[in-house]
């Protein structure tokens, strides 16, 4: 049976994970299999865990006001590593970032006002033809 | 064999992390695709050498292999780490945390996450065949995590040449050290969380337990992954085994137990399953349920 396997990442020098933390659980009680990358990655040791985990989608986290950069790497070395996946992404991003953010390939940007249901149902939108069973 | 397959098996000999993380999923997700690769690369297998690491939940196997693994990657040139945690129960998912105690930047490290898809025993249920792909690939000196297990899971062992099983200090008293299970099949014992004071009397008093009730053959280690503690004793104890095994008839017997358990969880894998949904498509299910048809009639008309 297919499991949707979601990767979520903390890229770069942010250790604020309790939303990551809770939309890790979160995943997983709807059905989610969710590789939490702990915090304090690269953008490489984030590609590399897509890769070996062959991961459906990609959420990256990022309080610290460095997601253009951060978010940037990680599509481009997806890209350049040949890895086809869905990239979401969320946390601390203003507004003016969104559209930016969307450019680099990231199909959703969650912000502290979306709610867990939102973040959910964007995900399962997504996926709902790839479950079998 | 079609032309996918082919550039399948020629990446998994190459290495090919894109490759290897895909034919994982296959097999991972019960596809017959999965299988068919599995029966090309049977006969392209080489020597491969299993560490089982297991232990309670919490004790601190992900945190070990952290420290290990920088050793090992010094003496061998890859190195492939499956870490297996569990599923839940009520949804199916999975929360995966083992990874991110691994601090590697090695690229000579594949590792992957493996949720135990509700199987009981620790393990994930398709983890004998990812380890025969493993032995086709580059990665054939595996690290197998199980998750957080108990006293009488110990499925690990039929698929390790080493298996080693991890305790924190406090975890009981030399009762528990007498019980089957866990005990035996531990190659090495390691006390974790040695920088705490609690350790060194549970240390000793485990020491003292194997060696009255095993003759000393178990080694029993302390270590702290914190301040490295122990690391090295741990790790030349590794060596020191792996090449008895090596050198010896041990790890033919190992590889003669393991070809067999991995045939038995095909079976129980493959067979069980397709045999559940053939009775489930005949419609006995809803019958069952309802209590119209004699389980133990089924079965034994199913088994003669």
């Amino acid at each position: 049976m297919k499991k949707i396997k979601v990767l979520i990442g903390k890229p770069g020098l942010d250790g604020h994970d309790r939303g990551a933390k809770v939309i890790s659980k979160a995943l997983m009680e709807v059905g989610y299999e969710v590789i939490y990358t702990g915090i304090r990655r690269t953008p490489e040791e984030i590609v590399k865990m897509a890769i070996e985990e062959d991961v459906d989608a990609v959420g990256l986290s990022c309080l610290s006001g460095a997601h253009l950069d951060l978010f940037k790497k990680v599509s481009e070395l997806l890209k350049e590593k040949g890895k086809d996946v869905l990239l979401f992404g969320g946390g601390i991003i203003p507004k003016e970032d969104i559209e930016i953010l969307k450019n680099y390939g990231f199909k959703k940007i969650f912000t502290p006002d979306s709610s867990i249901k939102e973040i959910i149902d964007f995900l399962d939108n997504e996926f709902k033809s790839k479950v079998t069973n | 064999m079609n032309l996918n397959q082919k550039s399948l098996i020629d990446g998994i000999l190459e290495g090919d992390r894109l490759i290897i993380g895909k034919a994982i999923s296959l097999i991972e997700n019960g596809e017959k695709e999965g299988f068919t690769l599995l029966k090309e690369i049977y006969p392209l297998k080489k020597d491969i050498f299993v560490l089982g690491i297991t232990g309670p939940l919490g004790v601190g196997k992900s945190t070990f292999i952290d420290k290990i693994i920088e050793k090992l990657t010094d003496e061998f040139d890859k190195i492939g780490v499956l870490l297996c945690d569990p599923s839940s129960p009520i949804s199916g998912g999975a929360f995966l945390g083992d990874r991110l105690r691994l601090k590697t930047k090695n690229e000579n490290v594949f590792i992957r996450s493996m949720a135990t898809r509700t199987f009981p025993y620790g393990i994930s249920p398709s983890l004998p065949f990812i380890i025969d792909l493993f032995s086709a690939s580059p990665y054939r000196n595996i690290i197998v995590e199980t998750a957080g297990i108990g006293q009488g899971d110990v499925s690990i062992k039929n698929f390790s040449h080493l298996t080693l099983v991890l305790l924190s200090p406090l975890l009981g008293d030399e009762i528990q050290f007498l019980k089957g299970g866990l005990m035996e099949i531990s190659d090495i014992l390691i006390v974790t969380k040695g920088d705490y004071d609690i350790a060194e009397p549970f240390y000793k008093t485990l020491k003292n337990s194997i060696s009255i009730f095993y003759n000393d053959l178990i080694p029993v280690y302390m270590i702290s992954s914190s301040n490295g503690f122990g690391i090295d004793d741990v790790y030349n104890e590794i060596m020191k085994k792996r090449l008895d095994l090596f050198s010896s008839d041990k790890y033919l017997e190992r590889e003669k137990i393991r070809r067999l358990e991995t045939f038995k969880y095909l079976l129980k894998e493959l067979y069980t399953k397709k045999m559940i949904e053939k009775i489930e498509k005949e419609g006995d299910f809803k019958e069952i349920e309802e209590g119209k048809i004699n389980i133990y009639q089924k079965i034994l008309d199913i088994i003669s």
